[in-house]
């Protein structure tokens, strides 16, 4: 009787398995680059791969409920990753960071890359394939997070930018790189931002999860303020999901640096879609993460920036914003205002615990810290 | 095989290291680390034990600075040895910090075991080449090669790496469709040691009248028809570099040559300078590799005199010469030297009934320095 009773736990354990996403199988996803990660409720993370032109699904097991409410600081990341990976911290490069919201495990995207950098404008993913996932508990534990024989589904984007295209003013680089630049999940269904071979190269496509084929493909315009005139070649960098009065938006930042609203139901497969133009944050520097978080019941948007302060937004502040900035700009800044925050150097953002968001953070000392910046802090 | 294997700084009464590293970087198992001197009943616990990573590097590891964390890789057991093959290829400007450790391993183990040492060693690995490597010459340099070709050989400026050769090289005919099977397949290809020179077989079972593959799929090159051999520039050196560009070389495929060799034929001329010359012309395009190693100047009181060869095009080359006092001098030429289709100067490649029997007559061509 126990052993049927055990047979009948496992086949429901399986079939709850199969009810998440049933198109998953075991095996070794063949994933070209970790471009970006992203994770959903139930701790799946999704891995964007530009090169390989694929969103994957993982299931990495890693599914042990965490309530830490500590901080978390590594203040020489990368020379604990370039122990791990056989070489010198100047060779390290973090690609994407993300914290599995259940056991609030960190998740990075790595390669070992940085020194091929040459230009304030690249991204990781020009330079090299994030090719190694690595994981850090909270207690600080570090190890690399195989990808080999785990639990995994697939969806490919249609017609992401081809790999022959040079990109106009990056020396060396392809436009593939930012095939897929940012994906963010939203119920039942993940955004993936980045760059189509349509005449209007910048892409939102939309997959349902669990992934069918049937992955929706809007093209984007905004008005760039800084450079005043509309402009559909650049990518989203950076964007989240958020209702916008109780209607579904995305907020979305781009380089040299527009933040944009884009009504979300207007993302139908094939639709051009213009965004609304909101705020501009000057030129020379370019959005790097956006993280959404609460604190005392209310909404927060935190944005790293290349080459600004921690940017942080009310999103009140971006509700109530009316009109759209359909004009040059001068003097480069416009529109909804920030609060400058401490945090030169920070680069990616992530939701931690109740009390903390991560970030990795260039320190004066030249080093790469995992630092947990407090959301009380945070509170302009 | 010496060359694969770089001893690390002694650590050993005996003066040996307890690691062996593979530092050749066009190696598949470049940075491979192996313990050597593991005794066989401590392998087989190990062995027993089916150890996770994290349980092989508390007592088998190696680090990019002490202190840091085990780099990783993977384990594996052969041949009574253990062995580390890291994720990434070393940084040729990291000295490693390889450790074994007993009391470590005892820590895991049920039952005891009597060692008690630590060994800790230093490795470095030599750094692959960096360069876009190039094709810079093929041979033969022949735009019309007779049909029965056996061999091409395809040199590059740099090492290449050890993927599959045949992925990207194809024979291609005038309609651009590419030919089947041309090659013997050789895993990872057949190199000289420094993998910059790949010899390319054609099928001899195709080139070869009557057997299996050339009566299943015919002749590779027919005659009168023209060809395109193309490399892929996907193709990577040893350094992980692509090739600078693709390569291609034009073929035309003219009638067969099916007859042995006739060095009596060959036309020699020699001359004075500061060595001795001598200029030949031969009835047959030579295998250039082959013929380098197979021709030798033999000058009086039978001696054999330094000598190399040098082709202006596979039917006309120069023997050079350290000169002695010899005025009648002899060259000599191995009976395995061959021509581009695989004839000797005894037998042809592909005649029926020919036996390949050894010949004990020494092949040579007499001339005279004046």
């Amino acid at each position: 009787m126990q052993k049927t009773f055990l047979s009948l736990t496992i086949g429901l354990m399986a079939f709850a398995t199969l009810a998440i996403d049933p198109g998953m199988k075991k095996g070794t996803p063949d994933i070209v680059s970790l471009s970006v990660l992203a994770f959903n409720q139930d701790g799946i993370l999704f891995i964007g791969d530009s090169k390989g032109g694929a969103i994957y699904a993982v299931d990495l097991e890693d599914d042990q409920k965490s309530s830490n409410e500590e901080q978390l600081n590594i203040p020489d990341l990368e020379d604990k990753l370039a122990g791990l990976l056989g070489t010198t911290a100047d060779n390290i490069m973090v690609h994407d960071m993300a914290v599995n919201p259940v056991s609030q495990n960190v998740y990075l995207s790595v390669s070992r890359g940085r020194a091929k950098w040459t230009s304030r404008w690249e991204t990781p993913n020009d330079l090299e394939d994030a090719s190694i996932l690595i994981r850090i508990t909270p207690s600080g534990d570090m190890s690399e997070a195989s990808l080999e024989d785990i639990t995994y589904s697939r969806v490919e984007i249609p017609n992401p930018v081809s790999p022959n295209i040079e990109h106009r003013w990056k020396k060396g680089a392809t436009l593939r790189s930012d095939a897929i630049t940012d994906i963010a999940f939203d119920g039942n269904q993940i955004y993936v931002a980045g760059l189509s071979n349509e005449e209007f190269r910048s892409a939102m496509w939309i997959a349902p999860y669990p992934f069918t084929k049937d992955v929706k493909a809007s093209t984007l315009e905004i008005f760039h303020g800084a450079h005043g005139k509309w402009e559909t070649a650049s990518p989203v960098r950076a964007f989240l999901p958020y209702q916008i009065n109780n209607q579904n938006h995305l907020l979305a930042a781009y380089l040299c640096t527009p933040l944009v609203t884009i009504d979300a139901s207007k993302l139908k497969d094939g639709q051009h879609v213009k965004g609304k133009t909101v705020a501009e944050f000057g030129s020379g520097n370019y959005p790097i993460d956006m993280v959404l978080y609460q604190n005392n019941g209310k909404d927060y948007i935190l944005m790293s920036n290349s080459a600004l302060p921690l940017l942080l937004f009310d999103p009140q502040d971006v509700a109530e914003y009316e009109g759209a900035i359909t004009e040059e700009v001068e003097g480069y800044l416009a529109g909804v205002k920030y609060t400058p925050r401490s945090g030169n150097g920070v680069q990616q953002l992530a939701d931690f615990n109740s009390k903390y968001i991560l970030s990795t953070q260039r320190l004066p000392n030249g080093k790469l810290a995992l630092s947990s910046l407090s959301k009380e802090w945070l509170y302009p | 095989m010496c060359l694969l294997y770089f001893f690390l700084n002694a650590t050993l009464a005996t003066g040996q290291s307890y690691f062996t590293a593979k530092t050749l970087p066009q190696s598949e198992n470049y940075g491979t680390i192996t313990t050597r001197l593991v005794p066989e009943e401590i392998v087989r616990l190990i062995e027993k034990e089916n150890f996770r990573f994290s349980e092989w590097s508390s007592f088998f590891y190696v680090q990019a600075a002490p202190g840091s964390p085990a780099i990783l890789g993977s384990y594996s057991i052969a041949d009574n040895h253990l062995s580390f093959k890291p994720k990434f290829l070393p940084d040729p400007k990291v000295q490693y910090y390889v450790t074994f450790s007993y009391p470590k391993l005892n820590a895991l183990l049920d039952e005891n075991i009597m060692e008690e040492a630590e060994f800790t060693d230093i490795a470095s690995f030599d750094p692959p080449e960096t360069t876009q490597p190039e094709v810079i010459s093929f041979i033969p340099k022949l735009e019309e090669v007779p049909a029965n070709l056996l061999r091409f050989y395809v040199y590059f400026s740099a090492p290449m790496s050890l993927q599959n050769p045949y992925d990207f090289i194809a024979i291609v005919d005038k309609s651009g469709k590419e030919l089947v099977d041309p090659f013997v397949i050789i895993p990872e290809g057949l190199w000289n040691i420094n993998h910059t020179r790949l010899t390319l077989l054609l099928h001899p079972g195709r080139v070869k009248e009557g057997v299996g593959p050339n009566m299943a799929l015919g002749d590779v090159l027919k005659v009168g028809n023209s060809y395109t051999l193309k490399i892929s520039k996907e193709w990577k050196g040893a350094s992980g570099e692509p090739l600078k560009s693709s390569f291609t070389q034009t073929i035309n495929a003219t009638n067969p040559l099916e007859r042995a060799m006739n060095i009596n034929s060959w036309a020699l001329r020699a001359e004075r300078k500061n060595i001795g010359v001598l200029h030949v012309v031969t009835d047959h395009p030579l295998d250039q590799p082959l013929a380098k190693r197979m021709l030798f100047i033999r000058g009086e009181n039978d001696r054999i005199l330094p000598s190399r060869v040098e082709f202006d095009s596979p039917e006309k080359f120069r023997l050079l010469w350290q000169l002695d006092d010899s005025e009648k001098l002899e060259m000599l030429i191995d009976p395995r030297l061959e021509d581009v289709c695989g004839n000797t100067p005894h037998y042809a490649f592909d005649l029926e009934g020919t036996e390949r029997t050894p010949s004990k007559e020494e092949l040579k061509l007499e001339f005279r320095l004046d």
